[in-house]
This record gives structure tokens, sequence and C-alpha cells, in this order.
């Protein structure tokens, strides 16, 4: 099953065999700097951690973005807090939160930035407008504050609530 | 299930996306996430607790430009930097910042400084809120790159004539206690921090957000505090930016310019008081019990009561702190002054004349 000219062959986790175009592929930094390694690469390329139905959906992500001019390496873009997804996005990242989850983990296995970013855009604004409860029951977290010590923290930046 | 958000890395990606209100909030959700928001250097940037490192870093002259202010003062315009203020601060004390169409650069004078127009005086429900003295946002920078200094002028009109003041309450004054007992100590002009203050920014781990007492950049808490401090700042201005307003420059002309460009050699942020020194005592007892109550100061002073906050001592900052400099005022009028003085005139002979036909 080794891949020929432009088509590689990821294989998954749960040992699934996936054709990828390679310029697809190379969205993945992790996979690009192999390829370079490599030079021609001939055999299968495992991707371990990362199973079938979650590959095919960063690889979906990946030949939508193809084209995409590449990702500035300059942080300067996190310091702007927009949380704007384009719409194409919204509807990828429409997904339960396991599978939100496990795209977030690839992406970042992967190391491909714009997936990231796009997928912790997602949960921050599963975050927004919440109560610090709320956001618990919704990501399943455990509060171990002391009432007190939550007070204290409540108290301190109750003049920025909404009201 | 694996989650990112038991991974640190991620978790602080995922919180850069937040608006700093909902970061304030976050740092509820548990032990994890305060900790990581009150310990990652660009949250606590977004936050405004802590300084971010000058986006001008780079140049070579800019950090210490004011090592060299002399020979800079005639020949060149400060090198415009682009400041962005306190989002959350400015929708919160909307009325002590300059009014804003874009976030930056600092502009001109707000004119003067409304105490009256904030919410936590509207809102009597919020007061203890905003006033209690842990409340965060005493903490906060005022803008990034934050100032290292508070520059305060003071211009005394009397009989003799016209004087000015010029301090420099630098950064590490955080509050009126502080304040104190920095006047107390002579009120040392500059901080020894502010030799290197390039380093500090970028170099300075930053373990201790609450350890501000070494950090020489202006909180929203001594501006608060300072500004509601005297009753002679009741009619105060706060300047932003450095640039001198218009009708100031034409009223004292280029002695006050200078005062001014010295004065925003490191401070951005300039508090300007106009006192008038009566010859009559007591004009203003009379009428004063009244609009006392009705003074914001008087509000806040109440709360402040109820919370226990101190204001500080009794000794006034103007009657106690020694100046950087001080001098005369000379008279003098612009050419715009003259000009419009001129139509004054005109106006007053061609009334009197009028009526003088009148009455004839």
């Amino acid at each position: 099953m080794a891949a020929s000219g432009n088509l590689l062959t990821f294989v998954s986790a749960d040992n699934v065999h996936i054709e990828v175009e390679r310029d697809v592929a190379e969205r993945s930094l992790l996979i690009k700097n192999m390829l370079e390694d490599l030079g021609e690469a001939t055999e299968d390329i495992p991707i371990p951690n990362v199973n079938e139905p979650v590959l095919r959906k960063v690889i979906e992500w990946c030949r939508h973005h193809k084209n995409d001019p590449p990702a500035s390496t300059e942080d300067e873009d996190s310091r702007r807090k927009t949380t704007d997804i384009d719409e194409w996005d919204q509807k990828f990242t429409q997904v339960d939160q396991e599978m939100l989850f496990e795209i977030i983990l690839a992406a970042n296995y992967l190391d491909i930035k714009g997936l990231l970013d796009v997928g912790c855009k997602t949960v921050a604004n599963m975050i927004k407008g919440k109560s610090p409860e709320e956001i618990r029951k919704t990501f399943n977290i455990q509060n171990d504050f002391t009432p007190e010590e939550e007070d204290q923290i409540r108290r301190e930046n109750e003049w920025a609530e909404d009201r | 299930m694996p989650s990112p958000l038991s991974t640190p890395e991620l978790l602080v990606l995922i919180l850069t996306h937040l608006d700093p209100q909902t970061l304030l909030l976050c740092q509820r959700v548990n032990r994890t996430w305060a900790t990581l928001i009150q310990t990652t250097p660009t949250l606590q940037e977004a936050l405004f607790f802590r300084p971010s490192p000058n986006p001008d870093t780079n140049h070579p002259h800019h950090h210490h430009h004011h090592h060299h202010h002399h020979d800079a003062l005639e020949t060149t315009t400060p090198i415009p930097e682009t400041k962005t203020y306190n989002p959350l601060l400015l929708s919160h004390f909307p009325s002590l910042f300059p009014a804003i169409t874009s976030p930056s650069p600092l502009n001109t004078g707000n004119f003067p400084a409304p105490l009256s127009n904030l919410a936590l005086i509207h809102h009597k429900s919020q007061r203890s809120a905003y006033l209690r003295q842990d409340a965060s946002w005493r903490r906060m920078l005022t803008h990034q790159p934050p100032s290292r200094a508070l520059g305060v002028i003071k211009i005394t009109s009397a009989m003799g004539g016209e004087t000015y003041r010029k301090y420099r309450i630098p950064g590490c004054v955080r509050d009126l206690d502080s304040l104190e007992r920095w006047v107390a100590k002579g009120g040392v002009g500059r901080d020894e921090s502010g030799e290197n203050d390039s380093e500090e920014v970028e170099g300075r781990n930053d373990d201790q957000p609450g350890g501000l007492e070494e950090e020489g950049y202006l909180r929203m808490g001594l501006l608060f505090d300072f500004l509601i401090s005297e009753s002679i700042l009741d009619n105060a201005s706060i300047i932003w930016g450095g640039v001198i307003p218009e009708d100031l420059e034409d009223e004292y002309g280029p002695v006050l310019e200078g005062v001014f460009r010295r004065a925003t050699e490191d401070a951005d942020v300039v508090i300007y008081v106009h006192e008038t020194v009566q010859c009559s005592m007591g004009g203003r007892r009379g009428r004063g019990k009244d609009s006392w109550k009705k003074n914001p100061r008087h509000k806040i002073y109440r709360e402040y009561e109820k919370l226990g906050v101190s204001i500080g001592g009794a000794c006034s900052f103007f009657y106690a702190a020694s100046p950087e400099e001080e001098g005369d005022l000379e008279e003098y009028m612009s050419p715009r002054a003259w000009a419009e003085h001129a139509a004054w005139m005109r106006r007053i002979n061609d009334r009197s004349e009028g009526r003088g036909l009148e009455e004839a």
C-alpha cells in the first residue's frame, strides 16, 4: 500500500489506511518536516494516537485549507482576541465535545496551527457568557476551591461582572 | 476522555482567545485555571496586570529617550508609540479616559475629569464592588505599554501673579498610603529601577502577581485615589498622551509648554490643576455643606469608611510634597489670544458706542 507520486498513505492509530494528497498532508508541519527529511516517502506514515474518524476530520480540514497562506510564525495574532471563525470552520467544528477535543489534540500533535486555532477558539466561545459553575458543568471540571477562596476571587472581580 | 483542558499549554491557548472580563471570571473555575491565569505572562498582559514589552524594543534609542531629553527637546517630537488603553477600565471608568474613537494612540485631554459620571457614583448598589480595597482594577495598568509615572502640574493664581509646580509620582507608588510614605521620605524624584526599564519589562519573572511594590508602573488604583484625595482636584483635568491642551498653551505660552513637555517624558498621564487663591476668606464656607453632599468624593469617602479603606493621612499632598520643578509664569498672550482679545475689545467699543447713542 505504499504511496506513489503525490499520494501519501496515513495509518491511523486503529490501523486504518487513508490516502492523502501530499499538499494536503503538508498542512501538518510535523508531516512536512518529516517528508523533507525523508525526501521521497515510500512507506506508509503511521499517525499514532489519532483514530480514523478524527484523522478523517483533520484531513477534511487540511484539504479545505490547503491553499491558505502559510501561518505566520509571529504570535502577534494571538494578541488579538478575535474569536471570529469563518463560516466553513464553524460548520466543521459543529461536532460533539469529545470529537472537538480529539481534533484539538490531533492538531497539536500534528502541528497544524490553523486547525489548532479554530479548535481553541471554538472552546473559548463555549466558555464565554457562562458562569464558573456552568463552565465546570460543561467541561466536567472539579471545583477544588474552598468556598472562602472562591469568594475572595469573586469579590476582587465583582466590579467587572455583568449586571 | 482525553482533554486539551488538562494540558496547561493547550488550556493557555484556549484562554488566550478570551476577553479580559471572561478571563477574570475564569479564575474561579478551579485552582489550575486560577494559577494558570495568574502566572502566564501573556494572560497577565492581556489583563493589564503585567507590563507588556514595548513593541519598539528593537529601536536602539527608544527605551532611553528620557535620558537624553535635553537635546531631544527642541529638535524631535517623541517617537509615536502605539498605546492601548485598558479596555475594561475604559468601559468602567469612561469619563476618566479620553474619548476614544480608535484604540490607539493615546490622544489629548479630557477636560475636565468628571468623577460624577462614573457608574459607581450613579449606582449605589455597585459602589462596594468597585471601592473595596482588593478590587482587581486597582492593580491594573491604565494602558500598555504602561506609564512609568503619574505627572502632576499645579498652577496657582494669586495676587502676586501666577506660579507653577510640577510633581512626578513614580509608578511604584500604589495607593495613598504609599504616596504618603513616599512624600514623607522626601519624594525621591526618580525611582532607582528607572535606569534599566527595558530589562525590567522583558526579564522580570512574574511569579508574584501581588508583589507590585517594586514595579514602577502607573496603576489605576493610584490614579483614582489621587483624583479623589483632595478638594482642589475637583477641578482637575487628566491629560493623556503628553499633548498639551491648546487653550493652556495659548494662555501660558512656551514656559508652561516646556513644563508639560518635561512632565510627560515618562508620564503618559498628567493631572493638571489650577488653583486660584482668593483674598477674601471664608467665601466657600457658606455654600459648603449642601454641595459637599452632592460631591462624588463625599459618596466615595462614605463607602470607603464603610469598607475600611484608607484614604491616606490628613496631610495634603500639595502641602507636603516637594515639587520636581517650580517657577513663575509670566504673563503671556499667544498671537491667537491677542487676536481674540482685540476682537473682544472691538465688540465692547461698538456696544458702548451703540448704547451711548440710544441713551442720547
